[in-house]
């Protein structure tokens, strides 16, 4: 089964993004899709310790250490960009102004439930984070993803083992094997298959129905 | 912030860049609308 590669997946996410939104990316794989939103696209990029126009990072000799994003790695200010306080920066995520958030996910339900911050009760880190915020603040939230666990596992299931970050929050689940809506009262929709990947496989690899539209 | 719509009655427009990121209070995230109007209140 081939599928999309990280790369692969992140340009498949980017390619949705509208000209104009305000998108906010987690921390992992959501970062990525940064660098392949089409150059002639304006995009404006929040990260939630204070940055709107965050720009992709920096050539190795011109790191700035005072400019990081909210996973502490280096970035650059887009022309235009701005900073603010932290608080305001969560009020902007709090207050609705934010048209996307990109996250990863431990597990996804086909209810749109979350589970992103920990995998047991008794973790004491990583803690939740600002992805609580951004789960219930955005406007839309989309998680991308692996399809299964490194052993093999669902990541995509009628209902999450591991404590919620958000209930019902996510709209669309890109993964390597495609892209799923989540649609209320029905489950995961397939928009798109990868190249190479069934119905079939990506069924056998989730842990909920996949409806087609 | 607080407002459905945000208008922003303004002086002068600038290019992307010339404001200094650090002196920007509004952010344009929260700005729907730009006017420009050359003359201020009767007190600037």
């Amino acid at each position: 089964m081939q599928g999309f590669d990280r790369k692969a997946m992140a340009a498949r996410l980017a390619q949705d993004i509208p000209e104009g939104w305000y998108v906010n990316l987690g921390i992992g794989i959501p970062t990525m899709v940064g660098d392949f939103v089409p150059l002639d696209r304006e995009v404006i990029l929040h990260s939630e310790n204070g940055i709107l126009g965050m720009g992709p990072a920096p050539a190795k000799d011109r790191i700035d250490p005072w400019l990081v994003n909210a996973g502490k790695q280096p970035v650059t200010l887009r022309p235009g960009g701005s900073y603010c306080h932290h608080a305001d920066s969560f009020a902007m995520i709090r207050g609705g102004h934010i048209d996307l958030c990109v996250l990863g996910a431990f597990e996804v339900a086909a209810n749109g439930d979350i589970a992103n911050w920990a995998t047991s009760e008794n973790d004491t880190a990583p803690a939740v984070g600002g992805a609580m915020d951004l789960g219930a603040g955005a406007k839309r939230l989309w998680v991308i993803m692996e399809h299964t666990t490194k052993d093999g596992r669902p990541k995509l299931v009628d209902q999450c083992a591991y404590p919620l970050t958000t209930p019902r929050a996510v709209k669309r689940v890109y993964t390597n094997l495609g892209v799923f809506e989540i649609v209320p009262g029905k489950g995961f929709v397939v928009v798109d298959l990868a190249p190479g990947v069934t119905l079939e496989q990506a069924q056998a690899a989730s842990g909920a129905p996949l409806h087609t539209k | 912030m607080a407002a459905d719509l945000t208008i922003a009655q303004v002086s002068h427009i600038r290019e992307l860049g010339e404001i200094v990121p650090e002196n920007v209070h509004t952010p344009g995230i929260f700005v729907n609308r730009v006017i420009q109007v050359d003359r201020g209140p009767d007190w600037a």
